[in-house]
């Protein structure tokens, strides 16, 4: 038996120990926002955060989240959107759409520890989440703009 | 093919009550290839709604990505004055009806083609709908139509006051003869030309959106599948008794080229399919190779090729230049890798077939599913879920052939997801080339003469089985279209010259007195499907790099020495020069940075780039600035315009410096995003994009910004190190 919490919600299940959280988040809780697409911590499209740091969540056992907290793109803002959320749409950032929840986990990490990160910060915080739409340079700008709004709300 | 020019054949066919309201739609009077398709055409085709719901307008386009739900649905709100606000968007079904405004007449969503094939019939849906409702309030308020006025889906009769919804007058509407659409005055536009964020980016960010692989049913399996290595291999024999013990497993059903596990999860099946011992047949391609291959193009160049553009009189003219090149040009292969790995879910009951596709073609998705079940096509639905990304990759139906044929097996929903492997090893490539390119100069510098030999493999050979009997009336019986499909494809061997593998060499815009350009088609054997931007997307590279080697064998500045041979080609030159402009060419550059230069237009639209790069210690190539000036007519959204070129660079640069699918003993040795590397964040230069607006017909946008990045970025490189990169990728980085 797993228990854990998923975006504040107590979860418990009696999934294979081994399954990766991605699975986990997507078929037993289903979550779907988190996405695969590799399934060996090459792109970043499973994002999420585990008690706040990001991770690849395609990689790690839902058993290494026994009693801990996992937070996904579904729950990372209770009232409305984030303010990376935000700015993700006033830079009119997604194409596709597909990477975009693993790149917001992976900016939302990084402004938490870092309030106004540098191109180079966002360059070694961000090169793990591919886009294939292409849409890194609005990414980066739309990072720059939530590390201001945040700043000042 | 259809005429382009839809706005002088297409008219309203009708408008009708539908439950209670009313629907309008377009359709073409004569010349389209589904005439005899006659349930489908008696009723207008609804791409617009007006009912007590709602106004709702039906997208019969895929979004990838590519922003066409915002764009068409700015042109309908711009024509039938609503706000965009108050539209409801609803996917299209399948149906023959929307494979109309396409060029192959099935229901697609390629060729950069949206935009410019919807633009006259949305406003011609849009205007009439508007004028309809603005004919029915007058009738009722006993007015002039001329006194009435329409805004945001509220019709005012100001000398009186009186007012009312679109709603309120839908079904009086309905009733009324189709009059002759009056369309706005530009000047008076509201969305078309202004930027609009999409309208579907808040479902993005939230995760909200779902993709086919989100698809979700109740008692829905999952699947996943052991597929042979080899290409064209198949199952020879297997041992499958440790995967039917495993955790979850419910099936195991052998295809020819696999094994597909189902479980009820995903990794469950996946875990237990790694259980799995398979002895596989090589089939016929065990042996090939990359270099395999190569030596197959080699042969086929010494054969010369099909005649595809003859100009002047090339044979003498080697001796009669002041000085010749002679080179030979390598693209690779390519894969798609969509960020969404290939995915389906299929239902398969007694007597109905469900589809939850994410696809570029759900036209090709009901003419597999109705092969395959052998169901009429009223007992058949697609469902076209959001894709993460198509390119191309998701023309093909392969991967809804394989749901289906599953699920007929399966008493359940079964949803089928390819790992990342599975997309590598089993892409429909875009297809390598090899390319003969021999110039020569006169005195003045300029040339001579412009020889070129493109030998690849065809396209359309592979993609036109699959699609003629989407293309074929519905009542010739699947089998027949199919057959005729496969004529039609064999038939591109060597008889006809595949387009897909010319275009961008063969409408070379150059002023050259000599021209030859040939065609030789090969076929190793491998699949390969549309790539974004198709043929350009490797012909680019070689004309727009070998005319900067003219340039520089003539001492000329290659900028320059263009100009003098676009006077006929006046859009190209305009985003040539836009670009020089805009990166300082007359000016010379910092120090330690050099420029590149390359121009193409394609799919309709213009696109021109200059980038800067600078070469470090250890001749690694930094990419510092790359400047784009882009003419595609009409624009609809502008910021929407500027992303996908954004886009395009990125994508255009993957293939430039790293993307490359190579073989070894018949198989594909690529994996995954290690061995596959694509372009990122950290690698990603400054992109300044030119929008050059005019009143020309709209052009496309999704593909048009990809051709010129690899010769920009190679002329660039040939600028900063005098090496001229002829073989992609180049591994400058
Ligand atoms: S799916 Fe986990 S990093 Fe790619
Ligand atoms: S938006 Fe499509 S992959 Fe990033």
């Amino acid at each position: 038996m797993i228990t854990c919490t998923i975006n504040g919600k107590k979860l418990t299940s009696d999934a294979d120990p081994e399954t990766p959280i991605l699975w986990f988040v997507r078929e037993h809780a289903g979550l779907t926002g988190t996405k695969y697409s590799c399934g060996m911590a090459l792109c970043g499209a499973c994002t999420v955060h585990l008690n706040g740091q990001p991770i690849r969540s395609c990689v790690v056992p839902i058993s290494a989240a026994e009693g801990q907290s996992i937070t996904t793109i579904e729950g990372l803002s209770n009232n409305g959107l984030s303010p990376v959320q935000k700015a993700w749409i006033d830079h009119n950032v997604p194409q596709c759409g597909y990477c975009q929840a693993g790149q917001i986990m992976s900016a939302t990490a990084l402004l938490a520890s870092n309030p106004a990160p540098t191109d180079e910060d966002i360059d070694v915080a961000m090169s793990g989440n591919i886009c294939r739409c292409g849409t890194y340079p609005r990414i980066r700008a739309a990072i720059h703009t939530a590390a201001r709004n945040m700043k000042n709300p | 093919m259809l005429d382009k020019n839809l706005s002088r054949r297409a008219f309203i066919q009708g408008a009708a009550v539908v439950g209670s309201g009313l629907t309008v739609g377009i359709d073409l009077a004569s010349g389209v290839a589904l005439a005899g398709d006659a349930p489908s055409f008696s009723f207008p085709n609804p791409w617009l709604r007006i009912d007590a719901k709602g106004i709702t307008f039906v997208l019969d386009k895929t979004e990838m990505g590519q922003g066409v739900l915002t764009a068409m649905a700015m042109i309908i709100a711009e024509e039938l004055d609503v706000d965009l606000e108050q539209l409801t968007i609803e996917t299209a079904p399948a149906d023959r009806i929307y494979g109309t405004f396409t060029d192959l007449g099935v229901q697609m969503t390629g060729g950069s083609s949206s935009i410019k094939s919807t633009w006259h019939p949305l406003k011609i849906i849009g205007a009439t709908a508007r004028q309809l409702l603005i004919n029915a309030a007058a009738k009722i308020w006993h007015v002039e139509p001329a006194e009435c006025r329409a805004e945001s889906a509220i019709i005012y009769h100001d000398v009186s006051g009186r007012r009312g919804s679109y709603a309120s007058f839908a079904d009086a509407a309905a009733q009324l003869p189709v009059p002759v659409p009056t369309f706005k005055n530009p000047n008076t536009y509201r969305y078309v030309g202004k930027s609009r964020n999409k309208m579907d980016a808040k479902a993005h960010v939230t995760g909200v959106t779902k993709y086919g692989v989100d698809t979700a049913l109740d008692k829905m399996l999952t699947c996943s599948i052991v597929r042979c290595p080899f290409i064209g291999g198949s199952v020879k024999s297997y041992e499958d008794s440790l995967v039917k013990k495993s955790p979850g497993v419910r099936y195991i059903i052998k295809l020819p080229y696999g094994l597909a596990v189902v479980a009820d999860t995903y990794w469950q099946a996946k875990k237990a399919a790694e259980l799995l011992t398979v002895v596989w047949n090589e089939g016929e391609l065990g042996a090939l190779s990359s270099a395999s291959i190569r030596g197959q193009f080699e042969a086929g160049a010494k054969d010369g090729g099909k005649k595809i553009r003859h100009e002047g009189n090339i044979p003498k003219l080697g001796k009669a230049s002041k000085e010749i090149i002679d080179a030979v040009y390598e693209t690779p292969y390519l894969a798609h890798a969509t960020m969404e790995p290939q995915n389906c879910v299929a239902s398969v009951t007694k007597d109905f077939c469900e589809v939850w596709a994410p696809t570029q073609t759900p036209g090709l998705c009901m003419e597999v599913a109705r092969d395959i079940t052998g169901f009429s096509t009223d007992k058949i639905k697609i469902h076209t879920t959001s894709i993460g990304g198509g390119f191309g990759r998701r023309l093909l139906a392969d991967f809804v052939a394989e749901a289906v044929t599953i699920a007929k097996e399966v008493p359940a929903p079964v949803k089928i997801i390819w790992s990342r492997e599975d997309d590598f090893h089993h892409d429909f490539c875009r297809p390598a080339s090899y390319n003969l390119m021999s110039g020569g100069i006169d005195k003045s510098g300029m040339p001579l003469y412009w020889k070129h030999l493109i030998v690849s493999p065809s396209i359309l050979s592979y993609f036109i089985p699959q699609a003629m009997s989407a293309m074929m009336p519905a009542w010739i019986p699947v089998c027949i279209g199919k057959s005729i499909g496969g004529a039609v494809g064999s038939g591109f061997h060597g008889l006809i010259a595949d387009d897909t593998a010319t275009e961008g060499a063969k409408d070379l815009t150059y002023r050259i007195p000599n021209i030859q350009v040939d065609y030789h088609q090969v076929d190793p054997g491998v699949p390969v499907g549309f790539w974004r931007s198709v043929g350009h997307s490797h012909q680019a590279f070689m004309v727009e790099s070998f005319i900067d080697e003219l340039a520089h064998l003539a001492g000329q500045d290659p900028y320059k020495y263009r100009r003098k041979l676009l006077a006929a080609h006046p859009r190209n030159l305009a985003v040539m020069d836009r670009v020089a402009a805009e990166i300082g060419w007359s000016r010379a550059a910092p120090k330690g940075v050099f420029r590149g230069i390359a121009q193409h237009s394609s799919f309709g639209s213009y696109c021109a780039q200059a980038m800067e790069v600078r070469v470090d210690l250890e001749g690694k190539i930094k990419i510092l600035r790359v400047v784009v000036a882009f003419d595609c007519g009409q624009i609809v959204n502008p910021d929407g315009v500027k992303s996908q070129i954004e886009g395009a660079i990125i994508f255009g640069l993957s293939a430039a410096l790293k993307g490359e699918i190579t073989y070894e003993l018949g198989k594909v040795q690529q994996n995954n995003f290690n061995d596959y590397q694509v372009m990122r964040m950290n690698e990603t230069p400054v992109i300044e994009v030119h929008i050059i607006s005019s009143d020309q017909a709209a052009g496309g946008v999704g593909e048009p910004g990809v051709p010129p990045v690899a010769p920009a970025l190679a002329n660039a490189i040939f600028a900063a190190t005098g090496i001229r990169h002829r073989r992609l990728p180049m591994r400058v980085l």
